[in-house]
Protein backbone atom coordinates (compact mmCIF):
# COMPACT_ATOMS: atom_id res chain seq x y z
CA UNK A 1 0.00 0.00 0.00
CA UNK A 2 1.26 3.47 -0.81
CA UNK A 3 1.14 6.37 1.58
CA UNK A 4 -1.71 8.05 -0.31
CA UNK A 5 -3.76 4.87 -0.36
CA UNK A 6 -3.20 4.42 3.36
CA UNK A 7 -4.26 7.98 4.18
CA UNK A 8 -7.33 7.76 1.96
CA UNK A 9 -8.42 4.57 3.65
CA UNK A 10 -7.82 6.04 7.08
CA UNK A 11 -9.81 9.11 6.09
CA UNK A 12 -12.81 7.01 5.12
CA UNK A 13 -12.63 5.00 8.38
CA UNK A 14 -12.72 8.08 10.59
CA UNK A 15 -15.10 10.11 8.45
CA UNK A 16 -17.63 10.37 11.30
CA UNK A 17 -15.26 12.68 13.18
CA UNK A 18 -15.23 16.48 12.80
CA UNK A 19 -13.30 17.77 9.80
CA UNK A 20 -10.48 19.42 11.79
CA UNK A 21 -9.99 16.24 13.78
CA UNK A 22 -9.64 14.19 10.60
CA UNK A 23 -7.15 16.70 9.18
CA UNK A 24 -4.99 16.59 12.33
CA UNK A 25 -4.95 12.83 12.32
CA UNK A 26 -4.06 12.56 8.63
CA UNK A 27 -1.17 15.02 9.11
CA UNK A 28 0.14 13.03 12.03
CA UNK A 29 0.21 9.72 10.16
CA UNK A 30 1.48 11.29 6.98
CA UNK A 31 4.42 12.71 8.95
CA UNK A 32 5.10 9.38 10.62
CA UNK A 33 5.29 7.60 7.28
CA UNK A 34 7.54 10.27 5.80
CA UNK A 35 9.85 10.13 8.81
CA UNK A 36 10.24 6.38 8.29
CA UNK A 37 10.95 6.83 4.61
CA UNK A 38 13.52 9.45 5.45
CA UNK A 39 15.27 6.87 7.58
CA UNK A 40 15.58 4.68 4.50
CA UNK A 41 12.46 2.53 4.63
CA UNK A 42 10.63 1.82 1.41
CA UNK A 43 7.21 3.47 1.15
CA UNK A 44 5.37 0.16 1.46
CA UNK A 45 7.42 -0.94 4.46
CA UNK A 46 6.91 2.41 6.13
CA UNK A 47 3.14 2.11 5.69
CA UNK A 48 3.18 -1.47 6.97
CA UNK A 49 5.24 -0.41 9.99
CA UNK A 50 2.57 2.08 11.08
CA UNK A 51 0.17 -0.75 11.87
CA UNK A 52 -3.38 -1.66 11.00
CA UNK A 53 -5.74 1.09 9.89
CA UNK A 54 -8.61 -0.47 11.84
CA UNK A 55 -6.59 -0.30 15.04
CA UNK A 56 -5.67 3.34 14.41
CA UNK A 57 -9.25 4.30 13.59
CA UNK A 58 -10.54 2.45 16.65
CA UNK A 59 -8.17 4.32 18.98
CA UNK A 60 -9.05 7.73 17.57
CA UNK A 61 -12.78 7.13 17.56
CA UNK A 62 -12.66 5.73 21.10
CA UNK A 63 -10.80 8.77 22.33
CA UNK A 64 -13.21 11.12 20.61
CA UNK A 65 -16.36 9.31 21.61
CA UNK A 66 -15.28 9.60 25.24
CA UNK A 67 -14.99 13.33 24.67
CA UNK A 68 -18.33 13.47 22.90
CA UNK A 69 -20.17 11.55 25.57
CA UNK A 70 -18.69 13.87 28.20
CA UNK A 71 -19.87 16.89 26.21
CA UNK A 72 -23.29 15.33 25.86
CA UNK A 73 -23.48 14.71 29.59
CA UNK A 74 -22.64 18.33 30.26
CA UNK A 75 -25.38 19.40 27.87
CA UNK A 76 -28.05 17.26 29.54
CA UNK A 77 -26.87 18.56 32.89
CA UNK A 78 -27.35 22.16 31.82
CA UNK A 79 -30.79 21.29 30.39
CA UNK A 80 -31.73 20.03 33.85
CA UNK A 81 -30.46 23.22 35.43
CA UNK A 82 -32.47 25.39 33.03
CA UNK A 83 -35.57 23.30 33.69
CA UNK A 84 -35.03 23.63 37.42
CA UNK A 85 -34.75 27.41 37.20
CA UNK A 86 -37.60 27.97 34.72
CA UNK A 87 -39.88 25.54 36.54
CA UNK A 88 -39.21 27.24 39.87
CA UNK A 89 -42.75 28.73 40.24
CA UNK A 90 -44.17 25.31 39.46
CA UNK A 91 -42.00 22.96 41.48
CA UNK A 92 -41.62 25.12 44.58
CA UNK A 93 -45.32 24.94 45.60
CA UNK A 94 -45.34 21.30 44.55
CA UNK A 95 -42.34 20.57 46.73
CA UNK A 96 -43.88 22.51 49.62
CA UNK A 97 -47.17 20.61 49.26
CA UNK A 98 -45.31 17.34 49.08
CA UNK A 99 -43.27 18.20 52.16
CA UNK A 100 -46.36 19.33 54.07
CA UNK A 101 -48.20 16.11 53.19
CA UNK A 102 -45.25 14.07 54.39
CA UNK A 103 -45.09 16.03 57.62
CA UNK A 104 -48.83 15.63 58.26
CA UNK A 105 -48.62 11.90 57.58
CA UNK A 106 -45.70 11.63 59.95
CA UNK A 107 -47.42 13.61 62.69
CA UNK A 108 -50.67 11.64 62.35
CA UNK A 109 -48.82 8.35 62.69
CA UNK A 110 -47.29 9.53 65.94
CA UNK A 111 -50.65 10.88 67.10
CA UNK A 112 -52.18 7.41 66.67
CA UNK A 113 -49.39 5.94 68.80
CA UNK A 114 -49.92 8.62 71.43
CA UNK A 115 -53.71 8.06 71.45
CA UNK A 116 -53.30 4.31 71.93
CA UNK A 117 -51.00 4.78 74.91
CA UNK A 118 -53.44 7.31 76.34
CA UNK A 119 -56.12 4.62 76.23
CA UNK A 120 -53.86 2.19 78.10
CA UNK A 121 -53.01 4.87 80.65
CA UNK A 122 -56.69 5.81 81.05
CA UNK A 123 -57.68 2.19 81.72
CA UNK A 124 -54.83 1.75 84.19
CA UNK A 125 -55.36 5.03 86.06
CA UNK A 126 -59.13 4.59 86.27
CA UNK A 127 -58.58 1.07 87.55
CA UNK A 128 -56.21 2.18 90.30
CA UNK A 129 -58.41 5.09 91.34
CA UNK A 130 -61.50 2.85 91.32
CA UNK A 131 -59.78 0.44 93.72
CA UNK A 132 -59.41 3.34 96.15
CA UNK A 133 -63.02 4.41 95.57
CA UNK A 134 -64.15 0.81 95.98
CA UNK A 135 -62.39 0.48 99.33
CA UNK A 136 -64.04 3.69 100.55
CA UNK A 137 -67.47 2.60 99.24
CA UNK A 138 -66.94 -0.81 100.86
CA UNK A 139 -67.12 0.88 104.23
CA UNK A 140 -69.67 3.57 103.32
CA UNK A 141 -72.25 1.66 101.28
CA UNK A 142 -71.62 -1.90 102.23
CA UNK A 143 -69.73 -4.85 100.76
CA UNK A 144 -71.97 -5.40 97.72
CA UNK A 145 -71.52 -1.97 96.12
CA UNK A 146 -67.90 -1.74 97.31
CA UNK A 147 -67.12 -5.23 96.06
CA UNK A 148 -68.67 -4.49 92.69
CA UNK A 149 -66.63 -1.32 92.31
CA UNK A 150 -63.43 -3.12 93.31
CA UNK A 151 -64.28 -5.87 90.83
CA UNK A 152 -64.80 -3.39 88.01
CA UNK A 153 -61.53 -1.66 88.91
CA UNK A 154 -59.64 -4.94 88.80
CA UNK A 155 -61.19 -5.72 85.41
CA UNK A 156 -60.01 -2.31 84.16
CA UNK A 157 -56.48 -2.83 85.51
CA UNK A 158 -56.38 -6.26 83.93
CA UNK A 159 -57.66 -4.90 80.63
CA UNK A 160 -54.98 -2.21 80.55
CA UNK A 161 -52.31 -4.88 81.10
CA UNK A 162 -53.82 -7.17 78.44
CA UNK A 163 -54.00 -4.49 75.72
CA UNK A 164 -50.53 -3.17 76.61
CA UNK A 165 -48.70 -5.86 74.64
CA UNK A 166 -50.51 -5.60 71.29
CA UNK A 167 -50.37 -1.81 71.49
CA UNK A 168 -46.65 -1.95 72.14
CA UNK A 169 -46.22 -4.09 69.05
CA UNK A 170 -48.47 -1.84 67.01
CA UNK A 171 -46.50 1.22 68.07
CA UNK A 172 -43.24 -0.49 67.16
CA UNK A 173 -44.47 -1.34 63.67
CA UNK A 174 -45.75 2.21 63.20
CA UNK A 175 -42.38 3.65 64.22
CA UNK A 176 -40.71 1.29 61.79
CA UNK A 177 -43.19 2.31 59.12
CA UNK A 178 -42.55 6.01 59.68
CA UNK A 179 -38.80 5.41 59.47
CA UNK A 180 -39.34 3.63 56.17
CA UNK A 181 -41.47 6.53 55.01
CA UNK A 182 -38.71 9.02 55.82
CA UNK A 183 -36.16 6.85 54.04
CA UNK A 184 -38.35 6.63 50.94
CA UNK A 185 -38.87 10.37 50.86
CA UNK A 186 -35.12 10.87 51.23
CA UNK A 187 -34.49 8.40 48.42
CA UNK A 188 -36.78 10.30 46.06
CA UNK A 189 -34.89 13.53 46.70
CA UNK A 190 -31.46 12.02 46.50
CA UNK A 191 -32.27 10.31 43.25
CA UNK A 192 -33.54 13.63 41.90
CA UNK A 193 -30.31 15.27 42.94
CA UNK A 194 -28.27 12.67 41.08
CA UNK A 195 -30.23 13.28 37.89
CA UNK A 196 -29.86 17.04 38.23
CA UNK B 1 -0.54 -4.86 32.23
CA UNK B 2 -3.75 -3.13 33.20
CA UNK B 3 -4.87 -0.79 30.39
CA UNK B 4 -5.37 2.23 32.64
CA UNK B 5 -2.00 1.72 34.31
CA UNK B 6 -0.30 1.29 30.94
CA UNK B 7 -1.92 4.41 29.59
CA UNK B 8 -0.83 6.40 32.64
CA UNK B 9 2.74 5.10 32.38
CA UNK B 10 2.88 5.89 28.67
CA UNK B 11 1.82 9.48 29.31
CA UNK B 12 4.67 9.96 31.75
CA UNK B 13 7.16 8.21 29.43
CA UNK B 14 6.23 10.56 26.61
CA UNK B 15 6.68 13.57 28.91
CA UNK B 16 10.03 12.21 30.14
CA UNK B 17 11.29 11.79 26.58
CA UNK B 18 10.34 15.43 25.93
CA UNK B 19 12.44 16.63 28.89
CA UNK B 20 15.48 15.72 26.78
CA UNK B 21 14.39 18.12 24.07
CA UNK B 22 11.49 18.83 21.74
CA UNK B 23 10.58 15.86 19.62
CA UNK B 24 8.18 14.61 16.93
CA UNK B 25 5.84 11.63 16.58
CA UNK B 26 8.08 8.97 15.10
CA UNK B 27 11.07 9.82 17.31
CA UNK B 28 8.88 9.73 20.43
CA UNK B 29 7.69 6.26 19.42
CA UNK B 30 11.28 5.10 18.95
CA UNK B 31 12.51 6.62 22.24
CA UNK B 32 9.63 5.32 24.35
CA UNK B 33 9.74 1.89 22.69
CA UNK B 34 13.07 1.19 24.40
CA UNK B 35 11.18 0.96 27.69
CA UNK B 36 7.55 0.16 26.95
CA UNK B 37 5.71 -1.02 23.87
CA UNK B 38 4.10 1.88 22.01
CA UNK B 39 2.85 2.51 18.51
CA UNK B 40 1.64 5.59 16.70
CA UNK B 41 -1.95 4.51 17.18
CA UNK B 42 -1.48 4.65 20.97
CA UNK B 43 0.75 7.70 20.90
CA UNK B 44 -1.66 9.88 18.95
CA UNK B 45 -4.48 9.94 21.54
CA UNK B 46 -1.89 10.38 24.32
CA UNK B 47 -0.37 13.43 22.65
CA UNK B 48 -3.84 14.83 22.13
CA UNK B 49 -4.73 14.37 25.79
CA UNK B 50 -1.45 15.83 27.01
CA UNK B 51 -1.96 18.84 24.76
CA UNK B 52 -5.51 19.31 26.02
CA UNK B 53 -4.25 19.22 29.62
CA UNK B 54 -1.58 21.80 28.76
CA UNK B 55 1.22 19.34 29.56
CA UNK B 56 2.78 20.04 26.17
CA UNK B 57 2.71 22.55 23.35
CA UNK B 58 2.69 21.82 19.65
CA UNK B 59 4.52 23.84 17.03
CA UNK B 60 5.28 23.26 13.37
CA UNK B 61 8.69 23.60 11.80
CA UNK B 62 10.01 23.05 8.33
CA UNK B 63 12.11 19.97 7.90
CA UNK B 64 13.52 18.77 4.53
CA UNK B 65 11.08 21.01 2.67
CA UNK B 66 8.07 19.61 4.48
CA UNK B 67 6.30 20.50 7.71
CA UNK B 68 6.82 18.55 10.89
CA UNK B 69 4.96 18.89 14.17
CA UNK B 70 7.14 19.20 17.25
CA UNK B 71 6.05 18.69 20.83
CA UNK B 72 7.47 20.76 23.67
CA UNK B 73 6.93 19.97 27.34
CA UNK B 74 5.42 22.72 29.52
CA UNK B 75 5.86 23.46 33.23
CA UNK B 76 2.60 21.67 33.90
CA UNK B 77 4.04 18.64 32.13
CA UNK B 78 7.19 18.79 34.27
CA UNK B 79 5.03 18.99 37.39
CA UNK B 80 3.12 15.97 36.20
CA UNK B 81 6.33 13.93 36.12
CA UNK B 82 7.19 15.10 39.66
CA UNK B 83 3.71 14.18 40.88
CA UNK B 84 4.06 10.78 39.28
CA UNK B 85 7.38 10.11 41.03
CA UNK B 86 5.98 11.18 44.40
CA UNK B 87 2.92 9.05 43.92
CA UNK B 88 5.03 6.06 43.02
CA UNK B 89 7.07 6.35 46.18
CA UNK B 90 3.85 5.47 47.94
CA UNK B 91 3.03 2.72 45.48
CA UNK B 92 6.49 1.23 46.05
CA UNK B 93 5.94 1.15 49.81
CA UNK B 94 2.72 -0.76 49.29
CA UNK B 95 4.49 -3.03 46.80
CA UNK B 96 7.18 -3.86 49.36
CA UNK B 97 4.53 -4.60 51.96
CA UNK B 98 2.66 -6.93 49.61
CA UNK B 99 5.85 -8.69 48.58
CA UNK B 100 6.97 -9.23 52.19
CA UNK B 101 3.69 -10.88 53.05
CA UNK B 102 4.05 -13.12 50.04
CA UNK B 103 7.35 -14.53 51.28
CA UNK B 104 6.02 -15.47 54.72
Amino acid sequence: MTKDQFLKKLNSKISILPQNEIAKCITFYSESIEDRMEEGMKEEDAVADIGSIDEIAKEIINENSIKYSLDKEKKTKSVWKILAICGFPLWLPLALAFGATGLVLYISLWTVVLALYTVVLAFGLTGVLLILAGVIQFYRMGPITGGMIIGISLVLCGLSLVIMKPINQFAKSIIKCSGQLLKNIKKIFIRKKEVA
Amino acid sequence: MDIQLRRGLLEICVLKVLTKGDSYGYRIVKDVSKYILISESTLYPILKRLEKNNCLKVYTEEHNSRLRKYYKITNIGLEKIEDFLKEWDEVLKVYQFIKENDND
